[in-house]
């Protein structure tokens, strides 16, 4: 078959029946629908070689000859057990080597239905092909090399797998706590309802530490990385040094400047000592007292002794002094 | 008497190009020392204010002025110092009877022994 002439399997064909409701079959059952006629049909002759041998086994248990080896139970004999373990592990790497998921080999193996994988349920057709072509054509493969009773086991686990894919549902198997009924039998869960589901677990538990404080975000708590806060911390050490070297200057060039006046101050106190001598207002005991009135602006006017107007050297306001100083 | 090494200092800063703060500085320390009652006595008797420096000293100090090349010292200068550190000071001049001729009398009697100004 050409590749043109496959169909593609995501078109769905619909049959319309008059008076009854609308079958429809995909593509994909028909696919599925043909490949487990080729392996029926290869099954059918090993299942009646089977079934001859049993038959001729049980003919001979009733005459009371012992039975032949080759069919029937053949599986309570050890070597064919041998056998048949070395054949599975065959077939199991053929699917793995075909590039089935490891995983998913192993469950089918043990009879258990795939395990949830949104990724392969949603997958979009890739380059290689898709998701089900792949799945065709290791079929292919796998049942055109084997003619083993297990074959069957195999196209029914592929078969389940195919239309749970194709139902967007997948069965996973809860028995005991999670069996509301008690039955123990087994039910279907959306994929994306579970997967949400564990999506807010997992959120719940992280919360749940950040809450206790058992787990953080990455960075600071205002969200700042570790490199940006080195950086902030490194600009603001540098501007703190650069403050600080304006500071001393400043504080030196005001001494500096201060300087000359300090030097100035202390030769005119020297020029001073010992002046008291000279000075008749020190020696005069009865020497007017000065006379302080306070200024409207706060400031304290020196007011010498016999002075009937006097001017705050503040704000220059004029006032005038009778029996006591008034403001004019 | 007043210390020489100190006024040869002075002179070495007036070179250095701080003189004019520097004679400033001497000016206010000496007008910085004064209480109310000793300026009002001085501008009542019309006292000189630096008439404890010698001729000799007044000779270098303008020696020094000069190397500096000082601006003569305003008026203006001395108020404001007055009205920030002493403004009792202050008071006293502008409220005694020529007190302002007085301080500029005193102002104009550094500058012209340093040689700012022509006597």
């Amino acid at each position: 078959m050409a590749a043109q002439d496959v169909p593609n399997p995501l078109i769905h064909k619909v049959e319309l029946k008059p008076g009854g409701a609308a079958a429809t079959k995909s593509r994909l059952d028909q696919i599925m629908e043909e490949k487990e006629e080729t392996a029926a049909r290869r099954y059918s002759a090993a299942t009646l070689e089977t079934m001859a041998l049993e038959a001729e086994n049980e003919a001979r248990r009733l005459r009371g000859d012992p039975p032949k080896n080759n069919g029937g139970n053949g599986m309570d004999d050890p070597e064919q057990g041998a056998e048949k373990k070395v054949k599975v592990m065959n077939s199991a790497k053929a699917l793995i080597d075909a590039g089935m998921d490891p995983a998913d080999v192993g469950r089918m193996l043990l009879n258990m239905p795939p395990a949830v994988n949104t990724r392969q349920v949603d997958a979009q057709p890739t380059q290689g092909g898709n998701y089900v072509k792949d799945v065709v054509s290791i079929v292919d493969l796998v049942v055109g090399k084997r003619e083993d009773a297990d074959i069957k086991a195999l196209l029914v686990n592929m078969n389940k797998r195919l239309e749970s894919i194709e139902s967007g549902k997948t069965k996973l198997r809860r028995r005991d706590d999670d069996d509301d009924d008690g039955d123990g039998r087994s039910r279907r869960y959306d994929p994306i309802s579970l997967m949400k589901q564990q999506a807010e677990a997992v959120k719940m538990w992280q919360e749940t530490l950040e809450g206790m404080g058992l787990s953080q975000k990455p960075g600071s708590a205002a969200g700042e990385s570790i490199e940006m806060m080195k950086e902030k911390n490194r600009h603001e050490e540098q501007l703190l040094a650069v403050k600080s070297h304006a500071e001393y200057e400043a504080k030196l060039g005001e001494t500096v400047a201060s300087i000359p006046e300090k030097v100035g101050q202390g030769i005119g106190r020297l020029f001073l000592d010992g002046d008291d001598e000279e000075e008749p207002a020190a020696k005069d005991s009865n020497a007017p007292l000065m006379q302080h009135v306070k200024c409207e602006c706060g400031q304290s006017i020196t007011v010498p002794p016999g002075i009937k107007q006097f001017t705050c050297p503040k704000c220059g306001s004029k006032y005038e002094a009778k029996d006591e100083p008034e403001k004019k | 008497m007043p210390n020489l090494f100190k006024i040869q200092n002075l002179g070495k800063i007036a070179v250095g190009g701080f003189g004019e703060q520097a004679m400033q500085g001497m000016l206010m320390a000496m007008l910085n020392d004064l209480t109310e009652e000793k300026a009002y006595k001085y501008i009542t008797d019309d006292s000189q204010l630096l008439k404890r420096i010698t001729g000799q000293q007044w000779q270098h100090f303008g020696n020094m002025a000069r190397k500096a090349k000082m601006q003569p010292i305003t008026m203006e200068t001395v108020e404001k110092f007055l009205s920030e550190k002493r403004i009792d000071l202050l008071s006293v001049v502008i409220n005694t009877p020529n007190g302002k001729e007085w301080l500029t009398r005193q102002v104009n009697i550094v500058n012209q022994n340093l040689g700012l100004i022509a006597e």
